[in-house]
């Protein structure tokens, strides 16, 4: 296998690191001032996720049992090899994910608060092309690997499904959709109601049917796109 | 500012100094704008949005992914590897706008099946040529950077645009020169898939145009 395609690449490469990319100049001065507030803002207000370390109590210290003689110990340990084989054996479903909910839900020309947190539950916007900020956490730390997709649904039944394979979602759980929304699902104007699925990674839903069916964790918000 | 100096700023901003966060934070940007642009200016040209908020939406993702989760993804770099403190979150961003730019659903072309034969006897010089000439290998090296994880792409960094000999990269990267031969021939084989769905993407484009 030849070295020609990879050395065209790393060239290329090589020639943007030298060159001075015009676009940089985005976060000079107060646009740059104005991001780290909009970062220090967002990074301040979530929330904490890591659980506190605390000095063991001494009064619940728990005694170990004395050692047990090598004969109990090997049928001991060949019982719980017996258990953990058949434990293993058969399938299970993973386990529930923690409760979702939506921190922050913003973009395009208005958004409409909910009645109860305070966070929006509806985004109007001109246009598909519009800016969405949608961020979510977990009640608690989850524990296992997600998958997020985006089941968009009209009031005629008509339904467009998004797995969101390559989203980053952090240790604690948490993640943000943030961008233009045609780049994670694409829709027509009109009224649609938005639902971010959150499941297992092993058993998220593939398709359209299966989202609107199941019994999935799913986060409603209303999209009002714009006639262009 | 030297890395002795880096070590101190990222120590302090991630204990909690608020000046020290705001420093660090205020570099890093610089750092990640410069390597956004370039992938805001060849992966968003035609879509009718104002570029400058692209990249500033884009640095501000990435700086929250560096700081997030107490700094971890900030904690990893490890001056004493031989890289900056500013190449390292250039690295990082590299790897993860090309992700946020496709919206976290991944390059639909890049992920087409390709027949293991076409892969194996593919002519790179040719196939190298072609995506020069149509000014596709931007979108190619984004494509293959969002399926890189950090070690691939300091070991990209390091073989193939710093040439480094596999000995040094063996040492630099703690792995043995055959690890380093095997990774190499392995990234081979990922630029050549997505080199051969781009190539056919594009003439599949050019088909529906004459035809459509």
């Amino acid at each position: 296998m030849g070295d020609e395609l990879l050395e065209a690449l790393a060239k290329r490469q090589r020639e943007l690191d030298q060159a001075e990319p015009a676009l940089a100049g985005a976060v000079e001065g107060d646009a740059g001032e104005a991001l780290l507030d909009g970062l220090f803002a967002e990074l301040d207000a979530q929330p904490e996720t890591k659980p506190k370390k605390s000095k063991p109590d001494p009064e619940k210290v728990v005694e170990l049992p004395k050692r047990r003689s090598p004969v109990w110990a090997a049928a001991a340990a060949l019982v719980l090899a017996a258990a953990l084989l058949l434990w293993f054996a058969r399938p299970t479903p993973p386990p529930a994910l923690p409760e979702y909910r939506a921190l922050s839900v913003s973009g395009g020309a208005a958004a409409v608060r909910g009645e109860h947190d305070g966070v929006a539950s509806e985004l109007q916007l001109h246009s598909q092309r519009d800016t969405v900020r949608l961020e979510f956490a977990a009640a608690k730390p989850v524990n296992q690997a997600v998958r997020v997709s985006l089941l968009a649904r009209r009031p005629s039944g008509a339904a467009v499904f998004a797995p969101l394979d390559d989203l980053h979602v952090s240790d604690s759980g948490s993640f943000r959709i943030r961008g233009p929304l045609e780049r994670f699902i694409r829709l027509s104007e009109g009224q649609w109601t938005l639902e971010v699925i959150v499941a297992p990674e092993s058993h998220a839903p593939e398709s359209a049917d299966e989202a609107a069916s199941g019994d999935w964790q799913r986060v409603p918000i209303e999209v009002i796109i714009a006639a262009p | 500012m030297s890395e002795l100096d880096d070590v101190e700023l990222v120590r302090l901003a991630l204990g909690g100094d608020a000046a020290a966060r705001r420093e660090l934070a205020r570099r890093l940007m610089h750092a990640v704008a410069r390597e956004v642009s370039f992938a805001v200016a060849r992966l968003s040209k035609s879509e009718g949005r104002d570029p400058k908020q692209e990249v500033r939406d884009l640095v501000h993702e990435v700086l929250l992914g560096l700081f997030e989760d107490d700094g971890k993804a900030l904690r990893r770099w490890d001056p004493d590897r031989g890289r900056s403190l500013e190449s390292f979150v250039q690295l990082i961003a590299r790897r993860r706008v090309p992700r946020m730019l496709s919206g976290g659903r991944g390059n639909p072309w890049a992920d087409a099946p390709i027949d293991p034969t076409v892969i194996e006897t593919a002519d790179d010089a040719d196939l190298a040529q072609r995506l020069e000439q149509r000014d596709q290998l931007d979108q190619v090296l984004g494509a293959v950077y969002s399926r890189m994880n950090e070690r691939d792409h300091e070991l990209f960094d390091l073989v193939f645009i710093k040439e480094l000999a596999s000995e040094t990269v063996a040492e630099q990267m703690e792995m043995t020169r055959g690890a380093v031969n095997a990774w190499a021939y392995r990234v081979r084989k990922l630029a050549r898939t997505v080199a051969i769905a781009a190539d056919g993407q594009s003439d599949r484009t050019k088909g529906t145009a004459r035809h459509g």
